[in-house]
């Protein structure tokens, strides 16, 4: 019995010319809760469905519980599906729903009940055996297609979009359901959305997913604050960046970059970096701090003049724009009133800083954002192998 | 919970990943089976439809094909191998005539039904959508009827003892009964058109019935007036419609037999009634059969040029 | 947009088409009621004598059972076949278009050409012409484009995750179609049944060419309006009328019943 409850080992699904998922390799633990996350397109949808046995891998395996899947047709997996659209049953209750797995499986009927009432408590829906899906909200429909799903007892329980369609309050609020459900039953989930905020709360780890690869594989700190190339930078968050040059290395590890605009800006390394190399410096909004005079000892350190002002409530988005160089953004938390001393209105020239370790340097990469094999990459945390 | 969710994760390692197995193993086998070789259950699917279809569709004009080359004799029909038929069709005024004759009897029923039917079909579209299927049904419930029985129902009305004439008698608008009501082209094109105005109606309707609000309002807000709005934007939007009702018309139109031989007298005969004649009265089947041909050919031809212009499948919401 | 007076153009010529559509049936239903032995007006009062002869006609019960034999018939064998043809076509497969075109090609054949050439086919194979031989073909063939039009555009409607959801519980693909796509499509088939009922129930030009000595309702009719005139003729059309109407009312009634379709007519209405 392998540790990792769901393998992909070099699985690529080609619909004619078009590779839908290319060579993808990765491990899944036991009662872990990975998110395939990425745009539309990027294979993540494919990837569940092919776990699921909707699918089958042109080329590659699929490894469940250490057995290959090939050619088992979904019905005889034991891996379930929360479908992005509910996909309840319109013609049977909420009852005969949740049931239908253990009828396929010939469970006696007193086992069924009450396997049904466990499930129902367990999504916090007890008194809607008799309803009809039409009958319940769309949180609630998602709640039954949760246990419809959980009462089979899968190894893996596969997540497409659940969210998707729910108001933003209801889909906060599953997130923590899910979350919680997840942490009592202990069973594997892999969650596939395209909202990031969605797979920054809830994941164990994260696969960002761009044209069929994994471009990073890793914890949602990792993730977020060492992505390993530009997409993944670019589609997580918000990012300032500066193209320029390495200029060499400091005592601390650091990268010294020369901008296009002549500005010296330092930050850690993605991989190698050799003086000289063609690089892209990317600071994270969050990470800098405005200043209306010039701060003593900053690592990296521009002037510039507040152009515009985006007040988002908790934080507020200033638009800095610098002589010669990039409108940068810059986010702060509004921790007083807006107008304390720390506001700083549009016109007013400012000094932004931040420090090397949140700054990161990689490599620029030419035209397509698709990965070739041989690219260097951090392997971060304690993750599987990214592709 | 805690202890249920213990046992859940205990009772899982144990577990093969493969569900135990609860059907017969036959079943298993067949349906894998059907899944390796896909194209054989795709097959099994469509057999019976293709078997059908061959019995009632090609086969037969295969046949008219065949005999159309046969020579009609006294003591039955024997190979000919000849373009005899053919030539005595071409060379005939009289059928040639008669299927010029019918071409223009259908395109007349075909127009008039356009002209009535288009404003009608732009009625219920415009209807409140709770009366719709309401109202649609009832268009369609004449239609559901047999087209014998609608045909036979304008004898008692257009006849010189019918109730058209007796209303005219009664009112003393004329002193004799017209007779030119019944048993002649005239009646013969107007029992066409009520019959097969669910055809029109319809397609033009399910058209129209598509058409996007928002887009006559984005005319209107671009200083279309409502005639310009509907010359520019409604109509060439519900064309596939008009095409589809012209076709299913006409060809219903051209191919009537029952409605020319009951209430068309002398007159108002068409391309139909002869072709049925060969195998009644005359029974000359070879020659039928160069009739029977030319008869699809016709609405073969018109299918095509249709279909030229749009893509009729659409109309009718079957995706191809 | 439209000004009242548009609305109500179009409305009184509605009513106009409407009366245009209805009045010729009106008219035969209402003098099948006539006393008279013209079948058309002056009216003599109201009477239901034609229908007493009609029920005392034998003849015209021996044709109806026919009728009815040969629709039913129909009904299953169109529905049947059209059902597996419109599940085929859920796949995408070589030829896919061209074989829907043929399929389609009855519909726009002219019946008077199709009955004619059946013949020359039963008659060149030998087949005598009979009921539920050579005329139960010329009425599947007839029926099955309707029908599987029918249910192609129902199946068109499902939603097809629903079957993966079910397989993905466990049920394979029998107990898939069993358990969750018949019972959704039901409604659809049933009406589709019922509607190919009604078209083999009026059919005639084909019947005309591939019946033998048996007669249909249709045929009998012809041959009545043939040979003499009567008012019973009109209690016969409407009866007729009023059997294929009350069908596809019934066929209406059942896509009520849909299960899916009526529960979310009822949501609709809940929640206002």
């Amino acid at each position: 019995m392998t540790e990792f409850d769901l393998e992909f080992l070099h699985v690529t699904k080609s619909f004619g010319e078009v590779h839908a998922v290319d060579d993808v390799t990765f491990q899944v633990r036991r009662g872990e809760f990975l998110s395939l996350l990425g745009p539309s397109g990027c294979g993540k949808t494919t990837s569940l469905r092919m776990v699921a046995g909707f699918e089958q891998p042109t080329h590659g395996e699929i490894r469940l519980n250490g057995r290959p899947v090939g050619g088992v047709p979904p019905y005889q997996r034991k891996v379930n599906t929360v479908f992005q659209h509910y996909g309840l049953f319109p013609h049977m209750n909420v009852f005969d729903n949740v049931a239908f797995g253990l009828r396929m499986k010939r469970v006696p009927p007193p086992r069924i009940a009450e396997g049904v009432e466990r499930m129902l408590a367990l999504v916090e829906l007890p008194h809607v055996a008799n309803r009809f899906p039409h009958q319940l909200s769309g949180g609630q429909q998602q709640r039954i297609a949760l246990a419809r799903a959980l009462i089979n007892e899968p190894t893996v329980l596969l997540l497409d979009e659940p969210l998707g369609a729910l108001d933003l309050k209801v889909r906060r609020r599953m997130q923590e359901e899910l979350k919680r459900i997840h942490r009592e039953v202990g069973v594997t989930f892999i969650y596939v959305t395209h909202d990031q905020e969605e797979a920054l709360t809830m994941s164990d780890r994260i696969a960002v997913m761009n044209h069929g690869r994994i471009e990073q594989l890793d914890t949602p700190t990792a993730i977020y604050e060492r992505p390993s190339t530009r997409f993944v930078a670019s589609f997580i968050g918000m990012t300032n960046a500066w193209q320029g040059l390495a200029d060499g290395h400091d005592a601390n590890g650091s990268v010294v970059v020369r901008t296009a605009a002549g500005v010296f800006l330092r930050g850690l390394p993605i991989g190698t970096i050799a003086v000289g190399e063609d690089v892209e410096v990317n600071v994270r909004p969050e990470k800098i701090l405005l200043s209306t005079e010039s701060p003593a000892n900053a690592e990296n350190c521009l002037q510039g003049r507040v152009v515009d002002i985006v007040y988002q409530g908790a934080y507020t988005e200033y638009h800095v724009g610098l002589p010669g160089g990039p409108t940068v953004r810059v986010v702060a938390q509004n921790q007083t009133e807006v107008c304390a001393p720390s506001f700083f209105p549009v016109d007013t020239p400012v000094f932004i800083h931040w420090t090397s370790r949140v700054t990161l340097v990689m490599p620029n990469e030419r035209a397509s954002s698709s990965v070739p094999h041989d690219r260097r990459r951090i392997t971060n945390g304690d993750a599987g192998e990214a592709t | 919970m805690a202890v249920q969710s213990q046992e859940a994760k205990a009772d899982r390692q144990s577990q093969q990943f493969l569900q135990p197995a609860a059907r017969t193993s036959w079943r298993v086998g067949v349906l894998a089976f059907l899944h390796r070789v896909g194209w054989l259950k795709l097959l099994l699917f469509l057999l019976p439809a293709l078997v059908l279809l061959t019995v009632y569709l090609v086969i037969p004009i295969i046949m008219l094909v065949v005999m159309s080359f046969y020579k009609s004799t006294m003591f039955g029909v024997i190979p000919d191998f000849s373009w005899r038929n053919y030539q005595h069709f071409a060379s005939s005024t009289l059928f040639v005539g008669l299927l010029g004759k019918s071409v223009r009897m259908a395109i007349t029923v075909t127009v008039i039904s356009l002209l009535v039917s288009y404003p009608f079909a732009y009625f219920l579209a415009r209807v409140p959508v709770r009366f719709k299927t309401a109202l649609l049904i009832l268009v369609m419930v004449p239609f559901w009827t047999s087209y014998l029985i609608r045909t036979m129902a304008w004898l008692p009305i257009l006849g010189i003892k019918g109730v058209v004439n007796y209303s005219l008698l009664s009112l003393q608008i004329v002193s004799q009964p017209i007779e030119a009501f019944l048993f002649n082209e005239f009646s013969v094109i107007l029992t066409l058109i009520h019959i097969y105005m669910p055809y029109m109606v319809v397609p033009i309707f399910l058209s129209l019935d598509r058409l996007d609000g928002r887009l006559l309002e984005a005319a209107g807000d671009l200083g279309a007036n409502p005639l310009r709005a509907f010359w520019h934007v409604t109509l060439p939007l519900s064309m596939p419609g008009v095409i589809g009702g012209v076709v299913m018309v006409f060809i219903a139109a051209f191919g009537a037999y029952v409605t020319p031989k009951l209430i068309g007298g002398t007159s108002g005969i068409m391309f139909g009634n002869v072709l049925a004649d060969q195998y009644s009265g005359t029974f000359n089947w070879p020659f039928g059969a160069v009739l029977a041909l030319i008869m699809i050919s016709v609405v073969l031809l018109l299918l095509v040029a249709a279909s030229r212009i749009t893509r009729l499948d659409a109309v009718f919401g079957v995706r191809a | 947009m439209t000004s009242s007076r548009t609305q109500w153009l179009l409305r009184s010529y509605g009513f106009a088409v409407y009366a245009f559509l209805y009045t010729p049936i009106a008219m035969l239903v209402l003098l099948s009621f006539n006393d008279s032995t013209a079948i058309t007006l002056p009216w003599g009062g109201f009477t239901l004598r034609w229908y007493w002869a009609l029920a005392e006609n034998q003849s015209l019960f021996v044709s109806l059972k026919n009728s009815v034999i040969l629709g039913l018939a129909t009904a299953m064998l169109a529905t049947t076949i059209g059902c597996l043809a419109a599940f085929a076509f859920r796949y995408r497969f070589r030829g896919q278009v061209v074989l829907m075109r043929v399929l389609l090609l009855p519909l726009v054949i002219p019946g008077l050409t199709i009955g004619v050439a059946l013949l020359l086919l039963f008659h060149a194979a030998g087949v005598r012409p009979g009921l539920l031989t050579t005329t139960l073909v010329a009425h599947v063939g007839f029926a099955l484009p309707y029908v599987f039009v029918l249910i192609s555009t129902r199946l068109h409607r499902f939603d097809e995750s629903l079957e993966e959801a079910a397989m993905d519980l466990g049920a394979d693909e029998l107990t898939t179609f069993w358990q969750i796509t018949f019972p959704l499509i039901r409604p659809g088939i049933i009406g589709s049944a019922l509607f190919a009922f009604t078209l083999s129930f009026d059919e005639f030009i084909r019947t005309l060419f591939t019946i033998g000595n048996d007669n249909t309702l249709p045929i009998q009719i012809w041959s009545m309006l043939g040979s003499m005139v009567s008012p019973e003729l009109n209690a016969t059309a409407t009866l007729i009328v009023v059997v294929s109407v009350g069908l596809v009312v019934l066929g209406e009634l059942f896509r009520g019943t849909d299960p899916v379709m009526g529960a979310i007519k009822k949501a609709r209405e809940e929640r206002q």
